[in-house]
């Protein structure tokens, strides 16, 4: 975290809006909520505990995932999967997610000449 | 088992809705769990309460969690609050003219010093406030329970698929209104077609004489004639102003009405001007020494401001028809467009 908070916040939200499609990514086979997290941690994203488990959460609400209690040892897991409607859903955002970050690395290759003849270009 | 543990999850437990309680606080101690067998691992240390601690920490309070795991909450949501706002206001309003109006009143009938003024304004003050909150805590109760009620598409923005900008409603500055205002002037108008035709004894001059109240009537027979009129023109103000209050904006009839109401009420002005004197002329002869002079002057001063009256409303009226004939009637064809 910086001590920009206005940073902060806006990093928070573009952390926000991806944290849904690698949560998604991750779950084509089961996983617990602990053992996304550690994949996470494994691939350099720490994320909050207190964010991800609610999240699994409402995806599951959302009609995305499906979930079963196991016991394993002496402890409980909630394990999530993609259902149909998760992988639908998923493939789509994951296109998606590819378009968008193509367009962002072009924004950011365009030199200033480009984006001037861009600016003075009329908006259709 | 870790009793931190145990109370941590507990507590998530008291803020979450009974059916989710069992299933998510399975949940959150497996996961709390799992975490620190993996510190405990990666630190090659035991589980301990310090350990325990800085884990639970790394959750967040059991307030934060729980909420995490619940939809918005609201008393009274977004698609209420501004109805709310504006009920809020209008009561708030009324009860602030009510106020004044029954202040005034008491004030007329109890008060012959400052000494006696003070104690009533500050009682007026202090039921005026209690009123307030107690109107204010039954609305807010009123809209939580709508907002529970209601399904979830009543009041609801419309879809973007479905709004057209042209039903947008362009209202130039003229044509704004001032709710308070509006609100305030019903209030006052229905105020004095109450006092004037039902408590015209209000409206009696009273002094003190030997010791005793003496009351005397100041409007005479002239003015009681053409009251009726009057009062027709005051119900028209009030229905012309509730119509703005419910349009939100002028429209052209409605200016037109304005102005047809304005050349009634200069008519009646000019016939209370030009007819017998609106004021008694004994209405303070009783008074010891000013009482002459008083009878003399009042109805000058009263034709004086009848003639006021009619002349400033007539340049009034005058400018607004020029308005609305000359300048206005292109504004006016583009904003009618959006109805």
């Amino acid at each position: 975290m910086n001590d920009d908070p206005i940073l902060d916040n806006m990093i928070l939200e573009l952390r926000r809006g991806a944290l849904v499609l690698a949560v998604l990514s991750q779950l084509r086979s089961e996983q617990y909520g602990y053992s996304v997290m550690k994949l996470f941690s494994d691939r350099g994203l720490e994320i909050d505990q207190g964010t991800l488990y609610p999240l699994l959460r409402r995806l599951e609400g959302q009609g995305l995932l499906s979930s079963t209690w196991r016991v394993e040892g002496e402890r409980p897991r909630r394990y999530y999967v993609l259902n149909t409607e998760g992988e639908r859903v998923l493939n789509q955002l994951h296109a998606e997610w590819d378009t968008l970050v193509d367009i962002i690395q072009r924004l950011f290759e365009d030199d200033e000449t480009k984006n001037m003849e861009v600016n003075h270009e009329p908006i259709n | 088992m870790n009793p931190l543990i145990d109370a941590y999850v507990d507590e998530i437990g008291q803020h979450l809705p009974r059916k989710m309680q069992m299933d998510l606080k399975t949940e959150i101690r497996s996961l709390v769990e799992d975490t620190l067998e993996s510190r405990s691992q990666a630190e090659n240390r035991p589980v301990d309460d310090q350990m325990v601690v800085e884990v639970l920490k790394q959750f967040g309070s059991p307030a934060k969690m729980a909420a995490k795991y619940l939809p918005p909450r609201y008393l009274i949501g977004p698609r209420l609050f501004p109805l709310f706002w504006l009920v809020a206001r209008i009561v708030l309003a009324v009860l602030g003219a009510v106020a004044l109006v029954s202040l005034g009143f008491q004030l007329s009938q109890e008060a012959t010093s400052i000494h006696q003024a003070l104690p009533i304004v500050g009682q007026a003050i202090l039921d005026f406030v209690t009123t307030a909150l107690s109107a204010l805590g039954n609305m807010v109760l009123a809209f939580a329970i709508l907002e529970q009620l209601l399904p979830k598409k009543v009041l609801s923005e419309v879809t973007e698929e479905d709004w057209d900008p042209r039903t947008l409603q362009i209202k130039p500055a003229e044509d704004r209104i001032a709710m308070p205002g509006l609100v305030a002037g019903i209030l006052l108008t229905l105020a004095a077609i109450l006092v004037f035709n039902f408590y015209p004894g209000l409206l009696n001059f009273r002094y003190l004489q030997g010791g005793r109240w003496v009351s005397s009537p100041i409007l005479s027979e002239a003015f009681f004639r053409m009251l009726p009129w009057i009062t027709g023109l005051w119900i028209l103000e009030i229905v012309k102003d509730a119509v703005l209050l419910r349009q939100g904006r002028y429209t052209l009839p409605i200016r037109w009405f304005e102005v047809a109401l304005k050349a009634a009420g200069i008519g009646v002005a000019l016939a209370l001007l030009l007819g017998p004197s609106i004021v008694r002329p004994d209405a303070f002869s009783s008074l010891p020494e000013a009482g002459e002079i008083l009878s003399a002057m009042l109805p000058a001063v009263v034709r004086g401001a009848l003639f006021l009256a009619v002349l400033l409303n007539g340049i009034e009226l005058v400018r607004t028809i020029y308005r609305l004939v000359v300048r206005r009637p292109e504004v006016l064809k583009f904003t009618d467009r959006g109805k």
